[in-house]
Formats: C-alpha cells, sequence, structure tokens
C-alpha cells in the first residue's frame, strides 16, 4: 500500500521539531562555551579556517575536534541505525537506539558542563567533543528517516528547500496564469 | 483522492515542517542566550530535555507506514 509523504511527517513531526530545538540549543551552547558550532559542519569549517588564518592554533583546535567528533558521532550513528533498521517495521527501534546514544552523550555533556570550574578549561574539549559525537549521531538517525528536504542540523539545506518549494510554487501560479491568458487570447482571437 | 490533491498536500506538509524546523532551531539559540543571563547553569538541561522527549515521542509513535514514497 503506497502512503502520503503527509502521513509520515505527521508521524514524524514531534520527533524531528524535538531534534531541532536540541540542535539548536546546542550550537548555542558550544558557541557561547567554546566558540564552535557543533550542529553545523559548514560554519565549524569556517571557523577551523579563520583560526588557522589568524593564527589563533586554540581555536583552530577545538573547531577541529569537533569536526573529528562529529565525523565519529555520524559513523557511531550510521552503525546504531543501521544494526536495528532491516526492515521498515523495525525503523523505531533503530531511531530509539540512536537517539538514546544521543541522549547518553548530552548526559555527559552535560555533567562535564556543570563541573567545568572543577574540571578545569582543558575539558571544554571533552565538551566539544561530546557535542560533535551528540549532533553526528542525530544527523545521522535524522538522515535515516528519509524526509525529503528535512534536516535537523544543517539548516542552510531545510532554508534552501524551503525557499525553492516557495519559489517553485510561485513559478508554476504565474506559468498557469500565462496560460490561461493565451488560451484566452487566442479563443477572442477566434471568436473575432 | 486525486493525485494532484495528494502532491500539493504533501507539498503543504513539507512546507510546515521545513518552516517548523527553522523556527524552532531559532527559537532555541534565543531562549539559550536568555537562560545565559539569567540560568546559565539550566542551558545543558534544554537539549538533554528535548532529547529525553524526542526518545519518548519515538517510542509512543505509531510504526511508519509501508511503501513509504520520499
Amino acid at each position: 500500500m503506497r502512503t502520503s509523504l503527509t502521513n509520515v511527517i505527521r508521524k514524524d513531526s514531534a520527533l524531528v521539531l524535538l531534534l531541532s530545538w536540541t540542535a539548536g540549543s546546542m550550537d548555542a551552547i558550544s558557541y557561547i562555551t567554546a566558540h564552535v558550532l557543533p550542529a553545523n559542519m559548514t560554519g565549524n569549517t569556517v571557523l577551523l579556517g579563520l583560526g588557522l588564518g589568524f593564527g589563533h592554533l586554540a581555536e583552530a583546535t577545538k573547531s577541529a575536534v569537533a569536526l573529528c567528533g562529529y565525523i565519529l558521532g555520524v559513523a557511531l550513528g550510521v552503525l546504531l541505525v543501521d544494526r536495528h533498521y532491516h526492515l521498515q517495521a523495525e525503523m523505531k527501534r533503530a531511531i530509539t537506539s540512536a537517539v538514546a546514544a544521543e541522549a547518553a552523550a548530552l548526559f555527559v555533556f552535560s555533567i562535564v558542563s556543570w563541573n567545568l570550574q572543577i574540571l578545569g578549561r582543558s575539558a571544554v574539549v571533552v565538551l566539544v567533543v561530546l557535542a560533535g559525537v551528540a549532533m553526528g549521531i542525530q544527523s545521522a538517525a535524522v538522515r535515516k528517516l528519509n524526509l525529503p528536504g528535512v534536516v535537523t542540523t544543517y539548516i542552510t539545506g531545510t532554508i534552501t528547500s524551503l525557499t525553492s518549494g516557495f519559489a517553485g510554487e510561485f513559478a508554476n501560479g504565474m506559468e498557469d496564469e500565462l496560460c490561461t491568458k493565451l488560451i484566452e487570447r487566442k479563443e477572442i482571437g477566434r471568436a473575432a | 483522492m486525486h493525485e494532484a490533491d495528494r502532491k500539493k498536500r504533501d507539498w503543504e506538509s513539507r512546507l510546515e515542517i521545513q518552516a517548523g524546523v527553522f523556527i524552532v532551531y531559532g527559537l532555541a539559540a534565543c531562549v539559550m542566550a536568555t537562560l545565559q543571563a539569567y540560568w546559565a547553569g539550566g542551558k545543558p538541561l534544554s537539549p538533554l530535555v528535548a532529547v529525553v522527549l524526542a526518545i519518548w515521542a519515538t517510542f509512543h509513535a505509531q510504526p511508519r507506514p509501508q511503501g513509504t514514497e520520499g
């Protein structure tokens, strides 16, 4: 039986929106704490380049660590999701296992974050790794949901899809209007 | 339902979820800035609570239908 995309989106919308909140929070917290963007590797790569260009090696190292953490997270997420996901019916268990792993990483992130004063500034690197891993796992899980144009981490992709959708519909509307006008003109010409 | 109607409904649903993702992502960052100003220690709770709710949402969601069109 074929199911419409609308039904799938309705079923996954709460999960997708909660994960978007997680990604937005993590980007903000990590930027405030360590000047890295763990959910947004485009921005993070720019920060890495700037760090290297200006010779701020400590900043560049943090961005590089976030990048490595993200890659590790995606790999872990794919392994977790693929281990459980063989049939469409197993999707729920696959996604739950990946999101649970993300929750574990975020739990340790919270503990380290609350004890940053005691652990010292070097613990910031641990925070960056944990944030990168959590966001990587999330990206892998959301990718598996296979919702077209919906990504909870890099918002550039979402904005592109959103704007393309609107612009495409506007262009189709214009085309239809133009066609209708041409047909009307032809009919008027024939009548004359 | 007609094919054209179904396509239009799918298109609307897709735009709704994309707009939702964009708004929620930005709102979360905004709330984090407010938390930083008034209760800095509460910041890490925000993503943690959201992800726990996400697990709950996944667990209580109906199984995904077969033959999903992407």
